[in-house]
């Protein structure tokens, strides 16, 4: 009962804290248009509403145009995660491996989106496989680098137990290690997550057909007259974003519920 | 005439012959155990006792092939350690929790059979008799996060016996737990080396958990860690807990005490 209304209490202050918000939102716009009269006030700081309007206007385009975005970032992050996982297991297999392949791993992730994006589309000159190529790139770094600590940092007498049960390798990986290692993972793809959804955007401002960076870039080139479209597709990133994190968050509950943080408000009560 | 005698050489379980560790750090050596002999016998329980930085956990690593000696032999049944292990032949309990977070009690008694390739009825067969035989049936069920300190050891300790070993290595397993449940955990262990015959080999810093628990006190002294003595505890084979009012207790507790003050200053 304590843990339920400590839940409302945050709801309730969630709520409240976007409400105010988006008053500071309105009263500075208010400020900007009708107080200061600065110029094209619309492209800079657009009243919210007129976005919430915007948006409900256009949410067949948007929809459309977003989902495209989500479906290849999603595609690049899925395989970025695989990649990932199986570079961090080869990593912790052989130590010669590791320091071997770290310091590339690392200046992989030395090259900007915005540098790396064309090139890649440079080579495959198809936009739907840059998206995803360029997604997956992004993803596996984190996801490398947090399953990795996972796998290594184990607890040392579980480890000398499973050593003592004369564990073959790969099960001491299947029974103990992957599964020791999944609220890294986890971490690694939450991180990973909204970054995939950008790089897919990027890969779209360099040229694409399709997709909300299409929509972005479409609308700047008309100014003042599409600029409350520009700044619904900004928001429409921004919630993409936050979803595949909550996505994320919701699967971790899910396939790791067993983790004792998800069970410290029973044990409190 | 020759007269028969009656009485049965003890058989030997484990045997530490001359074993020497030496840990090798970047610029210095350090000797964590040094010329080390001794023997366990079969239904035994043997503690070893002695201040942190004994060596008493290496030399339990030593005997569970976790660890390799410097220089040395030791024996388990008559083979050295790695072919005890194996085969399966050591039981151990930590003195951390060790039980996995993921898996229920009897998933976490399941494991070691399920390693070994057991069939599930067989594995869920076994693990219902060792949650019997420690006294939690009703929480296979539970998770580790959900138990108590104490029953989590029971758990371990269920887990450890469910592959039958022989011997039983229990490194400080109930150092992390309160007196009361330590000590209900002491009889719990009585219990158990009653029902199942275990050599057990016993690491603690505690002197009256010693003596209450072993047959034999093996007493180590640190830096480098060697065996300082030996005690013989007559204290009875199924010892209950008025024991521990007894002179005879107090007695022991006040000889292996002097062991530490002796040197200690």
């Amino acid at each position: 009962m304590g843990s339920l209304a400590k839940r409302q209490n945050h709801f309730v202050s969630t709520l409240l804290w976007m409400i105010f918000l988006v008053a500071i939102w309105e009263f500075t716009a208010w400020i900007l248009h009708s107080v200061v009269h600065i110029n094209s006030a619309e492209t800079k700081w657009p009243y919210f509403h007129d976005l919430v309007i915007n948006i409900f206007q256009n949410i067949p385009v948007l929809f459309e145009q977003g989902s495209i975005t989500f479906g290849k970032a999603a595609q690049g992050f899925i395989i970025g995660t695989l990649a990932g996982m199986l570079l961090a297991l080869i990593m912790s297999f052989s130590k010669s491996v590791k320091y071997t392949l770290s310091p590339y791993i690392i200046s992989s992730q030395m090259i900007p989106v915005i540098g790396l994006a064309p090139i890649i589309f440079g080579i495959l000159r198809d936009p739907d496989l840059s998206r995803i190529v360029t997604a997956g790139y992004i993803t596996f770094f984190p996801v490398t680098i947090n399953m990795l600590q996972g796998l290594e940092n184990i607890k040392p007498q579980q480890l000398e137990l499973m050593r003592s049960y004369a564990t073959p390798s790969w099960k001491m990986y299947t029974k103990f290690k992957i599964i020791a290692a999944l609220p890294n993972l986890f971490s690694g793809m939450k991180i990973a997550a909204p970054l995939a959804v950008t790089a897919s955007v990027v890969v779209e401002l360099m040229g694409a057909p399709n997709g909300i960076g299409v929509l972005m870039l479409s609308s700047l080139y008309y100014g003042e007259a599409q600029a409350h479209m520009f700044w619904s597709v900004i928001l429409i990133c921004v919630f993409i974003g936050i979803a595949s994190f909550i996505f994320i968050l919701l699967l971790e509950r899910i396939i790791t519920s067993w983790q004792p943080e998800f069970h410290r408000e029973r044990n409190e009560t | 005439m020759d007269v028969k005698l009656e009485y049965e050489e003890p058989t030997v379980e484990v045997s530490v012959r001359d074993v020497d560790k030496v840990f090798k750090g970047k610029d210095k050596e350090v000797t964590a155990l040094k010329q080390v002999s001794f023997n366990v016998h079969k239904n035994e329980v043997v503690s070893l006792l002695g201040p942190s930085g004994c060596g008493k956990s290496t030399l339990l690593r030593l005997m569970t092939d976790l660890l390799q000696p410097t220089s040395g032999s030791i024996s388990i049944e008559g083979n050295d350690p790695k072919y005890a292990r194996l085969q399966r032949k050591l039981g151990i309990i930590f003195q951390t929790t060790t039980l996995f977070e993921w898996r229920n009690v009897k998933e976490n008694i399941e494991l070691p059979l399920e390693i070994m390739g057991k069939s599930k009825r067989e594995r869920s067969e076994t693990a219902l008799e060792m949650l019997e035989l420690v006294g939690l049936s009703k929480f296979m069920k539970q998770y580790p996060r959900q138990l108590s300190g104490g029953m989590q050891q029971r758990v371990a300790i269920a887990r450890a016996l469910s592959l039958d070993p022989p011997i039983l290595f229990m490194d400080e397993p109930f150092s992390a737990l309160d007196e009361f449940t330590k000590e209900k955990l002491h009889l719990d262990l009585m219990e158990i080396k009653r029902k199942t015959k275990k050599t057990i080999i016993f690491v603690t810093h505690s002197i009256p958990e010693a003596v209450f628990l072993s047959d034999r006190i093996i007493v180590l002294s640190a830096h480098p860690g060697r065996i300082h003595s030996i005690f013989e505890i007559n204290l009875g084979y199924d010892r209950k807990p008025e024991i521990r009012e007894t002179k005879e207790f107090f007695d022991y507790i006040t000889q292996v005490r002097s062991c530490f003050y002796e040197e200690g200053d």
